[in-house]
This record gives C-alpha cells, sequence and structure tokens, in this order.
C-alpha cells in the first residue's frame, strides 16, 4: 500500500516553492489544467535571468490565468476584468527600473482587453505579455471565446462556434511586437527559453501558450483528459521557427504551429518619449 | 401551464427567450451575450434557444453587449441581456445610452458585489449603481416572481406612454442558482400577453432618422424633463400590465409595493429581493405574539414609487429599512430615496440597517435583533452596520 509522505518529511524542498505564495495553496486550477505548468516554466525563467525581483511585478487579468498574479510571492497586481495592459503600461512608466510582465488568459488579454492588446503592441510599451490559451472562458464555466477554433463546441456555442478565432501571432505581430512565440504547456524547456528571451527583449514582446482545459474545453468537445491532451500536443505540434504569421492560425484539432517567429527590433514606447523630449529641449523640433 | 423545478438563472433565461420569440412576427429578437458570475447561465439559455427569428451575439464583452442591445432595438427587434457585479459597471456608459435612447431592453441583474476586492456574492450595490441610468429598476424575491417580473417588464417597457429600458434583479446564488418549482408560461400565452414591439423612431427606410446628435441645454433638458415625464407613467401602466397579465396568466405577480400587515403597524420593516423572505419569516413569528408589525417589498425602484409608500406609512410610527449595499460617505441606498419620500410629509422616525454586505447571510436572528433596537430607538441615527455573518 502506498504511504503518503507528510510534507515536512520531504528532504528537498521543491525549487519552485520560494517563488509561490504557498500559504495561498491549493490553488483553484483543476487536476489537468496547463497555467501551473506554465507557472512552473515562468519561474524557472525568472530564476535563469537573475531578475532582482525586487523589480519584477507581475499583473494579471480576471479569469483562471487571471490567479498567477495571486499565487507568485512577487509584487503583483490582480486587476479589473481585460484591464491588465493599461494598468501595467502605468505600472511601467510610473518606474521604467520595473520590469513588468503581464500574466493572463485568452479571455481577458483578447477579448474583453483586445483593444489595449493592439495598442499596447502598436506604442511598443516595454512589457512581455503571457498570453495563457485555452480557447474558452474557463473561470466561468466554459464559453466559446474569441479563441475557439471554429466548429468547437461551448456552452454559449452549443452547436459550435461559426466566428473566426484570433491567430495570436499574427495580430501581436502586425500590431507592432518586437518579440513573437507560441508553445503548448508540453514545451516546457522550449517555454521557459520563450520566456526567458521575451523578458530580456525590448519592447512589446509576446508569448502565447497553449494549455489543456480538461474540465471544460476538453470535456464539451470529447477531447480526453489533461494528460491526452498532452500527448495530443506531443503529436500534434510542428516546430517551426520564423513560420510567417499569418500561417499561425489554429483550427480544430488541426496541428499546431509552434516557435518563435519574430524577434526584431524597434525603438520603445520610452525610448520614443526620451527622444522625443530631448528633440524639444535642444530645440530641433520640427 | 407548464410547472417544472429550475434554477433563478434558467426561469430568467425562459423567460427572455419565450419574450423574444414572441416577437417573431415583428422584427424578432436579438442579444449581446457576454460571461460573468453568477449571471452566465443565462446567457448560456440564450445562446441554446432554437428562436424563430433572432440571434444572440457572442460579444466580447459587457461594453459590447449593451451596444448589440443598442443597435437590435433600434432595429425594431426585443433586446435583452444579462450581466452581474462588474459587467454591469463597464457597460455603464451603454447603459445611460440605452435609457435617454428611449429604447426598450430588458436586462437582467443578477446581483453581486462589486469588486475589489473580489467577491461573487449577493450585494444589490452593482445594479444600484445604474439608479440614474434613466432605466426602470424591479427588485425580485422568487423565481416566480423573477419569471413575471421579466414578462411585465417587457409590457411596461415598450409601452409608448414609458418607452423606457428596464432592469430586473435577483439576488445571485440565493435565487440565480437554486431551484424552485416555477411556472414556466408556454409560448402562446406569452405571445398574447406581449404584442408586437414596435419602436416608434426605430430606423426605417421611409422615415430616415440619426439618432444621437449634439444638443444644446436647452434641447438636453427638454429631454431630461420627457424622460422624468415618461417614468411618472410607470405606476399607472404597470397597474395596467398587471392586470393583463392576471387575465392572460390566471395569477396576480406582486405590484410595486407590497405592504404585509402594514394597515394596523407600528414598526414597519422595508426590504427587496430576498431578504423579504426571511423578514416576512420574522414579521409572521412577532405578529403571532402579538407585536404590531408590517413589511413593505420594495420591488420597483425605479421609478421610486414615493406617493405609495407615503400612503402605506401613514399610521405607522417607525420604519426600519434594511440595505443591502452601501454609498460610501451616505449610508443605504434604499434608505436614501424613503426619508426622500417622507420628507415634509411625515416625522416617523426612519433608521437605515447595513446588512449582509458583500454576501454575508441575512439572518432571521439579525432581523429580530434590528426590530428589537427600532423598538428601542427614540430618534434616528446614522445608517447602522451590521456585522456580517459569513
Amino acid at each position: 500500500m502506498t504511504q503518503l509522505v507528510e510534507p515536512q518529511a520531504c528532504a528537498f524542498e521543491n525549487p519552485v516553492e520560494p517563488y509561490l505564495r504557498t500559504e495561498r495553496m491549493p490553488h483553484i486550477w483543476c487536476p489537468g489544467c496547463g497555467i501551473g505548468t506554465t507557472v512552473n516554466c515562468f519561474v524557472r525563467a525568472i530564476e535563469q535571468c537573475q531578475i532582482d525581483l525586487d523589480k519584477l511585478s507581475i499583473v494579471s487579468g480576471i479569469g483562471c490565468t487571471g490567479r498567477v498574479a495571486g499565487y507568485l510571492r512577487l509584487d503583483s497586481f490582480h486587476t479589473t476584468h481585460g484591464r491588465a495592459i493599461p494598468f501595467a503600461t502605468g505600472l511601467k512608466l510610473a518606474n521604467p527600473e520595473l520590469k513588468v510582465v503581464v500574466y493572463s488568459g485568452d479571455g481577458d488579454l483578447i477579448a474583453i482587453g483586445g483593444n489595449h492588446f493592439i495598442h499596447a503592441a502598436r506604442r511598443n510599451v516595454d512589457l512581455t505579455v503571457i498570453c495563457v490559451n485555452n480557447f474558452n472562458y474557463a473561470m466561468t464555466g466554459g464559453q466559446a471565446a474569441s479563441t475557439t477554433p471554429i466548429d468547437a463546441v461551448g456552452t454559449t456555442a452549443p452547436y459550435g462556434v461559426v466566428e473566426k478565432p484570433f491567430n495570436l501571432p499574427f495580430l501581436a505581430e502586425s500590431c507592432g511586437a518586437t518579440y513573437v512565440a507560441r508553445w503548448t504547456a508540453f514545451h516546457v524547456r522550449q517555454l521557459t527559453k520563450a520566456m526567458i528571451e521575451a523578458i530580456n527583449k525590448k519592447g512589446f514582446s509576446f508569448v502565447e501558450v497553449i494549455t489543456p482545459c480538461p474540465t471544460l474545453y476538453e470535456r464539451r468537445n470529447r477531447l480526453g483528459s489533461g494528460l491526452d491532451r498532452m500527448q495530443w500536443f506531443k503529436d500534434n505540434s510542428i516546430i517551426k521557427n520564423n513560420t510567417d504569421t499569418r500561417e499561425c492560425d489554429i483550427e480544430f484539432q488541426k496541428p499546431i504551429i509552434c516557435g518563435r517567429f519574430v524577434d526584431v527590433e524597434r525603438p520603445s514606447l520610452l525610448e520614443n518619449i526620451h527622444a522625443k523630449l530631448e528633440q524639444i529641449r535642444s530645440g530641433k523640433r520640427r | 401551464m407548464a410547472r417544472a423545478l429550475v434554477t433563478g438563472n434558467h426561469a430568467a433565461g425562459y423567460a427572455l427567450s419565450v419574450a423574444g420569440e414572441a416577437n417573431r412576427q415583428a422584427r424578432g429578437c436579438a442579444a449581446g451575450a457576454y460571461p460573468i458570475t453568477p449571471q452566465t447561465e443565462i446567457i448560456e439559455y440564450l445562446r441554446s434557444f432554437a428562436f424563430t427569428k433572432g440571434y444572440i451575439v457572442p460579444v466580447e464583452s459587457e461594453h459590447s453587449a449593451m451596444g448589440v442591445c443598442i443597435g437590435a432595438s433600434l432595429a425594431g427587434a426585443r433586446a435583452m441581456t444579462a450581466s452581474s457585479a462588474n459587467g454591469l459597471a463597464y457597460m455603464n456608459e451603454n447603459v445611460f445610452a440605452a435609457g435617454y435612447y428611449r429604447l426598450p431592453i430588458i436586462m437582467i441583474a443578477v446581483n453581486r458585489t462589486l469588486g475589489p476586492p473580489w467577491n461573487i456574492w449577493v450585494d444589490q450595490g452593482d445594479s444600484l449603481s445604474l439608479r440614474d441610468a434613466a432605466w426602470m429598476q424591479f427588485y425580485t424575491e422568487s423565481h416566480q416572481d423573477l419569471v413575471d417580473t421579466i414578462l411585465v417588464a417587457f409590457r411596461v417597457a415598450e409601452d409608448h406612454r414609458v418607452l423606457l429600458p428596464a432592469l430586473v434583479a435577483l439576488d445571485g446564488f440565493v435565487v440565480s442558482h437554486t431551484q424552485m418549482v416555477v411556472d414556466l408560461p408556454e409560448q402562446q400565452l406569452v405571445d398574447r400577453y406581449l404584442p408586437p414591439c414596435h419602436v416608434p423612431h426605430q430606423v426605417s427606410y421611409e422615415h430616415p432618422v440619426t439618432v444621437g446628435g449634439l444638443t444644446w441645454p436647452r434641447e438636453t433638458e427638454h429631454h431630461r424633463i420627457e424622460v422624468q415625464r415618461a417614468m411618472e407613467q410607470v405606476p399607472q401602466v404597470l397597474s395596467e400590465a398587471t392586470e393583463e397579465f392576471v387575465k392572460v396568466f390566471g395569477r396576480r405577480p406582486h405590484t410595486a409595493l407590497s405592504c404585509e400587515y402594514t394597515e394596523d403597524a407600528e414598526v414597519v420593516l422595508i426590504a427587496c429581493n430576498t431578504m423579504v423572505r426571511t423578514l416576512r419569516n420574522v414579521v409572521k413569528e412577532r405578529r403571532a405574539k402579538g407585536e404590531k408589525i408590517g413589511l413593505i417589498k420594495e420591488k420597483l425602484f425605479r421609478p421610486f414609487p414615493r406617493a405609495e409608500l407615503r400612503a402605506a406609512l401613514k399610521n405607522v410610527k417607525k420604519v426600519g429599512v434594511l440595505d443591502r449595499n452601501h454609498s460610501p460617505g451616505s449610508g443605504g441606498i434604499f434608505w436614501q430615496e424613503v426619508t426622500t419620500s417622507l420628507q415634509g410629509h411625515s416625522d416617523v422616525l426612519v433608521q437605515d440597517y447595513l446588512v449582509g454586505l458583500g454576501g454575508g447571510d441575512v439572518t432571521p436572528a439579525i432581523i429580530n435583533d434590528i426590530i428589537d433596537d427600532l423598538y428601542r430607538r427614540k430618534q434616528a441615527a446614522e445608517p447602522v452596520w451590521k456585522e456580517v455573518v459569513a
């Protein structure tokens, strides 16, 4: 018979634990959910980046992924629905020394907060945006979102979605993001690396992570358990760096293109502000 | 009649759907739908209903949900939506627009505490924050009350003497997620009760109009006065709609104010939503002991039925108002309305009690405590916070 090991009897602390608010555990995420996996990757990424944790701030919106802000032992903001990016913009501009990471879900960042997403990318605000895409509004019970593939089922699309979902890498690139990558919760090493690159990137960097939502999206669409979904990600991901983001559309149960798609240089908003100020001060204003 | 054991959200979804379907001979129905706890099942119900003529748009935010309703209503469709708490707050701008455009949209507000701090339990502060939005507001105590009120609300809103949107509120979880046996009226009865919707200023090829122009102060003032006049028509239209409801459905829905045991009462408590149900039980028990106590269920909040309230409180000595909401810097919002109604007409003592904020239970013990406090009181004081029972 299996003996349960008391937590205090463990010889080693989980290396991720110092970064988590363990007093808030157990977390609300379901068994098989991919959000915890992405948090694990993120913690390893910030550890490898050797960032001064006093100068790192996490901003989340509302939803299952919105809980990330509350579970990380860092300065964090759990903002109103969809508004993580404007909150983060204020944080970054008022204190440019801060490394600001927006960590939220597809429903929050791309649907109700979509306007802020495109404008922050356009301005090239110095932010890293990590979008956990589980293809539905999970916290409210699995409603169709602006990322749900055509023909997939949700509680607000009982006969299947008819609206074209967003292609997030293409959206981010076309609005001006300087770094764009997509991985699934299966690709933990690549995802960690992408997070490191995004955090170190100047300007608006964006990482999309495709995750399982076994309680809602997978169950309603009869796609199996969280583990089945990870196997599916493994078998159906096509790693293709530098793919033209126009080809990154996601179709229901069709292979998902992963990789680093965009890595370009562009002056950030702060640089542009300072350049303009300098120009005005020196009297060279046109 | 089809009696069924359903949740409050199911009941609301059904009532909205059959009301929308009842307009199929005219311009059909439409809604914008966006999820938020504890309302989500209502929009899920709408999205699952097979309308003959109508479409529910799965929009990207509450602001857009009301935007879709405004557009649809201006095109002559019967428009509806549902939301809660921060969803209502985010929708705010278009809620005002719908009111001031005089569009008979019906919105279900499943009451939930406004965040932050985040809280999903009931508190009427969310819908009351829209009290100045030129919308009628109804507060319901049970599943049946909810269904009946939704149907009556469509009829009153679409009456050309009124032409104002209506918000129908229910308690989050306490009603939205619990089941009760409800009479869910059949489609043909609803077809009889709700005539085809016709908005006189709806867009048409024959009479092109531009909606939403700029006005000078004088014109704006006129517009506001017209809205006020429309609000003043509501009691009469509501009373007619109630009588028609009795004829069609054979059941009498609650009206603007329900006065219970108030004829000989010296002390009266005023409440809304499910608090009324607990209050009713406590009042019954205390009357059985010979106490002269009564209650008023405040269902219609906008327009506030001042004259009816004054008449009901004519011989009363003390009034206690139960407010499950809080206006910082003032007190309970129902209390503000009650005191304003009585100003200059009565020297009755009115005391405000802030109860069950953030979803705390309003128990019989709390209400008994409030009644005892009211008996002892010689004069009214600032609103009293009753400690929340978790």
